[in-house]
């Protein structure tokens, strides 16, 4: 009468099936590789250090070319080329003289009194 | 006797040396004075036009308070008023005629005949100043300070003409002072020595001086009308010394020393 029972147990919770259900052959549930971390595999890890370096190094090339921009929008080789020679101006013999002539003059405008009467009010009374 | 004969050759000797520097330098001590008085006064002048503003704007006050009011608090506070600005509007005067009178004595180029008859009316100005400040001294009270306000009127108008003759006589010497020293300027020009110049620079040269000269001469003629009309002025007593021609001059001599740089 007592037929032979099967030796797999019969899973009727499908959740408990689910975590007991051994996969490939590692030994670990569905549950408990839903609940470990994740970890990143190594060929994504050297991604991200590419990029971040490839960030940085746009970044440092922005900031050099900014300071370029900054100094004048000229570039190494355009100050490298020679500046036109200044000419040279010989002062006169005279210079000092005529720069004092030059200042008195300015000092003489008749238009511009030297020593205005004071602004007073001479109507003052009590 | 020869011992003593021999000391005092021996300090004569020592001191004579002495003198001629010590001479020079009173000169120039001198002159660095006359810049410092006039530094002193102008800073002196300044700082009580200053404070006279104030203290008018403080009779100002006082005067719409009284006039409100009409207590005896508010009339004590006008009389207060009243008199610290008079005596700090006498006290600029006094400084700025001061200052007028240093400036025509540092000034040069200045006729002397104006010069000293300016020196004379600026003692006089000061003078009448001093009379003014001396009535204040004693006006405590509103009448003394009406009667002061009524003397001032008279003493105002007189100031005013002889600022305006100073200020006049002042610019005719500086335009007189420029037009010596551009002379004294193209002659020195004209004596260098031209041997290294060729015949045609040597000949253009001598064209620019001579329309140099020309201008200058133009000046001259225009100081000597100018001084003759001041003369005048005196003469008739005016109260009004507008010299417009003073801008001609001046004109004139612009361009003669324009010429003068264009020659150096």
């Amino acid at each position: 009468m007592n037929e032979a029972q099967p030796t797999s147990p019969i899973h009727t919770d499908q959740t408990l099936f689910a975590a007991q259900e051994p996969y490939l052959d590692s030994g670990r549930s569905a549950l408990e590789r839903a609940e470990a971390p994740a970890s990143v595999p190594v060929y994504k890890q050297k991604k991200v250090i590419l990029a971040v370096g490839g960030v940085l190094a746009l970044l440092v090339v922005l900031l050099v070319a900014s300071a370029l921009m900054m100094n004048g929008g000229t570039s190494p080789m355009t100050r490298l080329e020679p500046s036109p020679t200044p000419q040279v101006q010989t002062p006169g013999k005279y210079a000092t003289e005529l720069k004092q002539l030059n200042d008195d003059l300015q000092k003489a405008d008749p238009t511009q009194k030297e020593l205005p009467f004071p602004p007073i009010n001479p109507e003052i009374d009590i | 006797m020869p011992i003593k004969t021999f000391v005092i050759f021996t300090l004569l000797l020592l001191a004579l040396p002495g003198v001629t520097p010590i001479r020079a330098q009173d000169v120039v001590t001198q002159r660095q004075d006359l810049s410092q008085d006039l530094f002193d006064l102008e800073r002196s002048y300044r700082g009580q036009l200053d404070e006279y503003r104030r203290y008018e704007r403080e009779y100002q006050l006082a005067y719409e308070q009284n006039t409100k009011l009409q207590t005896l608090s508010s009339l004590e506070t006008l009389v207060q008023a009243t008199h610290r600005v008079m005596t700090t509007r006498a006290l600029v005067l006094h400084t700025y005629f001061r200052l007028m009178r240093i400036t025509v004595l540092d000034a040069e180029g200045i006729n002397t005949q104006h010069k000293d008859r300016l020196l004379s009316s600026l003692d006089e100005a000061v003078a009448r100043i001093e009379t003014h400040q001396q009535l204040l001294e004693k006006s405590q009270n509103r009448t003394a300070l009406q009667q002061a306000a009524v003397e001032f009127e008279p003493l105002h108008e007189n100031l005013l003409i002889i600022s305006n003759y100073g200020q006049t006589v002042i610019q005719v010497g500086r335009l007189q002072n420029i037009y010596d020293n551009a002379n004294v300027l193209l002659s020195r020009i004209e004596a260098e020595d031209a041997s290294q110049l060729s015949a045609a620079e040597v000949s253009q040269r001598q064209r620019a001086i001579n329309e140099t000269k020309t201008s200058l001469q133009g000046v001259q003629s225009q100081l000597q009308q100018a001084n003759t009309e001041l003369e005048e002025l005196v003469q008739r007593q005016a109260d009004f010394y507008d010299l417009f021609y003073l801008t001609d001059v001046y004109d004139t001599l612009s361009k003669s020393i324009a010429f003068l740089t264009e020659l150096r």
